[in-house]
């Protein structure tokens, strides 16, 4: 990166920091800092929901996966939408007249303790893991390409959200993550311009999506059924609504935002706001993979994306990669002269199927390729998805918005990472600390204790992070962990909200039941797509917590949680 | 669409769900939500579902002209 690169990213990163804090100060109860006073509006709650659930991983990744996979990817959002409606519809008042400040609160104004203690430890383990990878995994993108060493992009990550989160709490949050949404956008739209402004000047935008679709890019919706295709019109329409329904109803990190707002209107505007973008906007940030892969038909692009890889491979099997190297190279230009007869003859069928047979050849050398690295890799994998844009941003973009695509990198790490500290630490100190430890603690203790929390899962997520390097398959267990967790949680939520007979015994044990049930199944059906575990999950908990009610699973069954009286 | 018979439809779901939710811990006042709100939030719900439907087909679409057929 240059200098006007750097400077770029650091001002847009002291712009971020500085606006936050700004529109952070004067409240210093612990009600501002948890719920922002109530005060909120529906378009800062909309575009923090949107940050917060988007990672750097989904920035650099999904323009990735439209480069590799084409558009399929954005069926996993079909379900977002319909998650949206139920939870305006039943979540969102519900949570508003109870005045409660974590999701699991209100388990207990509804069930009792043991039901909202474990609901809030299964969210601090799940959410805890996951801020680690939220720090790890960018860093590690960020160092290969800038060539920096892990630990001070850790460091400078960690340090700037921290500040903003522990001083400012969720209203210096949101107000980051409506920032960090606004620098994303800027930095997806340029990539899409600077893809499209980079195509040769006979080929036009109809030429482009033409060749696109022709490799099968286009081909968003898949109306197959197969239980072991992660991406389908209909693990997306059934699957991803209970992910979506589980992640945005029941997820301390998501409902803390609407929480804050400043009536049910607001509540609801944001989450529908949501609903709307959702599906555009990520088939926008497919569409910009898709035509940076079209643009590499034209500029040869790298064998292989990952830098540091293919440094060691070339090491290790040199003579080896160069042959399937200067055989790329020869697909490459076959490939490139099918898509310039494609394109100079108007787009006819036959040079359609020539350039379709041209890219496959080409996608078969590189797979020979992918697979010596696999053979290298140790743990027999290996994966470049998270350098396919980055390459082409550090690559073609002119200086100046090479700096601006960082800071949306940066902006999306920041904005994960702060919503789920500043929520970590408002679930220990509001359902634990306050509740079991020091349950007469005063405003001015709560406080300084919500500050002590976020500043210690903030140092926890940085040393997560520095030894995310050697933690290997533990990271994949992780994301095993954290994927068996929704469904169960989405159930003992929908037994709150729908079902006024079942009982406190039963919820908690329908919970616990629901959590063994979804890891038995993912033991016995390993191949079983991920997202149908969240409906199964959610079904398993709901039985189980209606059979134990059914058959004397003592009391609970109607309590009050319309009064905000007799706060934790 | 005239309204009533968009609001038909509309209302069954609503009492069939009315049905489902548990508003027992709730008071009356808050129980007793006016008819008409309830109505302007389902057209709401119904028009954000129309548009993810519409976003459906139009992907759909892209990849049937665009990919197989072009």
């Amino acid at each position: 990166m240059s200098a006007l690169d750097w400077t770029v990213l650091v001002a847009s990163l002291t712009l971020i920091l500085i606006f936050s804090l700004s529109r952070s100060r004067g409240d210093q109860s612990v009600h501002g800092y948890v719920s922002a006073g109530k005060q909120m509006r529906w378009w800062v709650i909309g575009l923090s929901i949107m940050a917060t659930q988007a990672s750097a991983i989904t920035f650099i990744g999904t323009t990735s996966q439209g480069y590799s996979d084409g558009l399929r990817f954005v069926q996993f959002y079909f379900g977002l939408p319909i998650a949206m409606v139920l939870i305006a519809a039943f979540a969102a008042p519900a949570f508003h007249r109870s005045g409660v400040r974590t999701a699991y609160e209100f388990l207990e104004r509804r069930f009792d303790f043991k039901t909202r203690t474990l609901a809030s430890a299964v969210f601090l383990v799940q959410r805890g893991l996951g801020v680690g990878l939220a720090v790890y995994a960018p860093a590690v993108a960020l160092s290969v390409i800038l060539g920096l060493p892990e630990a001070p992009t850790i460091l400078i990550t960690v340090v700037l959200v921290a500040t903003y989160t522990v001083l400012g709490g969720i209203r210096a949050v949101m107000w980051a993550d409506a920032v960090q949404m606004g620098i994303m956008f800027a930095g997806i739209a340029v990539a899409f311009c600077f893809a499209w402004y980079g195509l040769p000047a006979g080929v036009s935008i109809r030429d482009a999506l033409a060749l696109a679709g022709s490799a099968g890019k286009l081909e968003a919706v898949d109306t197959s059924f197969d239980w072991n295709t992660r991406y389908t019109l209909w693990s997306g329409l059934l699957g991803a609504t209970f992910l979506s329904l589980a992640y945005f109803g029941t997820d301390q990190s998501q409902v803390q935002r609407y929480l804050t707002a400043k009536s049910l209107y607001h509540s609801r505007i944001s989450l529908l706001f949501n609903a709307m973008l959702k599906v555009p906007l990520q088939a926008f940030i497919l569409l910009t993979g898709v035509l940076v892969f079209v643009f590499f038909l034209f500029e040869p692009p790298p064998m292989l994306f990952h830098p540091a890889e293919r440094a060691r491979l070339e090491r290790t099997h040199g003579e080896e990669l160069r042959g399937i190297d200067s055989r790329f190279e020869e697909a490459f230009q076959q490939r490139r002269s099918s898509a310039d007869r494609f394109v100079s003859s108007g787009r006819a069928t036959a040079d359609r199927e020539s350039f379709a047979r041209a890219d496959q050849r080409l996608q078969g050398v590189r797979s020979e390729a992918i697979a010596l690295a696999e053979q290298e890799s140790g743990s027999g994998t290996y994966s470049d998805t998270n350098y396919v844009f980055l390459t082409f941003v550090l690559g073609y973009l002119p200086r100046g918005l090479i700096g601006l695509i960082m800071a949306g990198v940066f902006a999306a790490a920041m904005s994960t990472i702060s919503s789920e500290l500043n929520s970590l630490a408002t679930s220990t100190v509001v359902d634990h600390y306050a509740r079991y430890v020091r349950p007469r603690s005063g405003e001015r203790e709560t406080r300084r204790a919500l500050r002590w929390a976020t500043l210690g899962w903030a140092g926890y997520a940085a040393v997560f992070a520095s030894f995310g390097g050697r933690l290997g398959s533990l990271i994949e267990a992780v994301n095993f962990v954290g994927s068996l967790f929704y469904g169960p949680m989405l159930g003992v939520f929908a037994v709150a909200f729908l079902l006024k007979r079942v009982t406190a015994n039963g919820a908690f044990w329908g919970t616990a039941f629901g959590l063994v049930a979804v890891w038995l199944t993912k033991l016995v059906f390993p191949g079983l797509a991920f997202l149908w575990l969240n409906p199964l999950g959610c079904l398993a908990t709901i039985l189980a917590a209606v059979f134990v009610s059914a058959t004397g699973g003592g009391p609970g069954g109607a309590r009050s949680v319309a009064t905000p009286a007799g706060r934790t | 669409m005239s309204s009533s018979a968009l609001d038909r439809p509309l209302d069954c779901i609503a009492a069939t769900i009315g049905r489902l939710e548990d508003t027992s811990h709730l008071p009356d006042s808050e129980v007793a939500d006016t008819a008409d709100e309830d109505r302007h939030w389902n057209r709401i719900y119904l028009l954000v579902l129309a548009h993810l439907a519409l976003w459906i087909v139009g992907l759909w679409a892209v990849g049937r002209f665009l990919g197989d057929a072009s």
